[in-house]
């Protein structure tokens, strides 16, 4: 034990990725090791939540926390993980924004399991069962999590020192979130781990003037690999999200999704993006606007994809 | 944004786009007259506490 850290790595709403992430820096796990005593990892290690709740206060010096949340065991470690913890990093788009899950606040709690416990076409649930907090069966009451309607990311919860975001972060941007623990040289409570330009910025793509006739998925067009994807009529989230991935997305030809979320001076990235996007269409026709508008399908979802939980609207109205 | 309002489960009538020039200020008046009486009726939005069933959010 002697010198080495406390490192605590948690999951809740998410998909498992970010875990993969955390493997993903390769032979630099082993530095973590070094670096490191981990006292909590769920995918990967068996420890019980008893054993967190036996420790000080403050004996975890580094929780890496990824997912939204939206159950009460979700909000439960997290609170007990805040008060073992001298830092928490929310890990991954889900933590910092609401990510993917979050995107269940166009919806409420009744919606959500009416869709997965009866509507699926692969569901038999001729008794319309559905998860309930408390059962009672003949050896005694059966307990599980209760499940919100809302989602919420981490810092709506709890204190959070570091953002580090992404879908999955980049490997480099966690190498230097664990170098910069390691060396005790961290940056101010508060920062986001990434870059403070946009996509955009780090997208080598050819800019020339925006007009946009049509809006297109990116299975429908034959990409010019050269040139900008929202020129192309693609919806591309760069122009209004935090760099720091190295604009992964368009090198390969699929447009932005937005998972870094919205730059610093930016309050709402989904607006964001809508007045981005809306400033490219290519004419001053209230018809032919509204027809062209209407190639997105889905707005809300296109331009909220990772951070319903951090719009300023928060989710779709309840009641 | 007209698409986008009622995934929000925000009412269409909150929202209006329309152009008045500088110097039609009876326009000007009758449009945020008009909109004003269609928020009325709508009634408030509800702050984001109650937007979220205040589960978490203060």
């Amino acid at each position: 034990m002697g010198d080495k850290l406390n490192f605590a790595f948690y999951w809740t709403a998410g998909c498992g990725g970010c875990e993969v992430a955390t493997l993903d820096i390769d032979e630099k796990i082993l530095d973590v090791a070094e670096l490191a005593n981990i006292v909590l990892w769920p995918i990967a290690m068996d420890f019980k939540y008893e054993d967190i709740e036996n420790m000080d206060d403050d004996n975890i010096d580094v929780s890496f926390i990824n997912g939204a949340i939206r159950n009460t065991e979700q909000r439960e470690i997290a609170e007990l993980l805040r008060e073992k913890s001298k830092v928490v990093v929310a890990f991954g788009a889900c933590a910092c924004h609401g990510g993917i899950p979050s995107l269940g606040n166009f919806h409420n709690k009744d919606e959500i399991f009416q869709e997965a416990y009866v509507d699926t076409i692969s569901t038999n649930n001729p008794d319309n069962n559905l998860p309930t907090p408390k059962t009672e069966v003949a050896e005694g009451e059966l307990t599980i999590p209760e499940f919100f309607d809302t989602v919420y990311k981490l810092d709506d919860l709890i204190e959070v020192e570091y953002y580090l975001p992404g879908c999955p972060p980049s490997t480099d941007l966690i190498i230097k979130a664990v170098e910069a623990i390691a060396n005790d040289n961290l940056p101010p409570v508060g920062s986001v781990i990434a870059s403070k330009k946009t996509v955009c910025d780090e997208c080598d793509r050819e800019k020339k003037e925006k007009k946009v006739k049509e809006f297109r998925r990116p299975y429908e067009v034959d990409v010019d690999p050269e040139l900008c994807l929202l020129e192309q009529g693609i919806i591309c989230c760069g122009s209004a999200t935090t760099g720091g991935c190295g604009a992964n997305c368009p090198t390969v030809n699929m447009p932005c999704r937005g998972c870094y979320g919205p730059t610093s001076e930016v309050a709402d990235q989904g607006a964001k993006l809508l007045s981005a996007v809306a400033s490219v269409i290519d004419s001053d026709d209230q018809e032919e606007i509204a027809k062209i508008a209407k190639d997105i399908l889905d707005p809300g979802g296109t331009f909220y994809r990772f951070g319903m939980s951090n719009s300023l609207l928060k989710r779709k109205k309840l009641g | 944004m007209k698409a986008m309002l009622p995934q929000f489960g925000i009412e269409p009538e909150r929202f209006m786009l329309t152009w008045v020039s500088a110097n039609e200020g009876e326009k000007f008046a009758e449009v945020v007259k008009d909109l004003v009486a269609k928020v009325k009726l709508v009634g408030p939005l509800g702050k984001v506490s109650e937007r979220t069933g205040g589960e978490l959010i203060g």
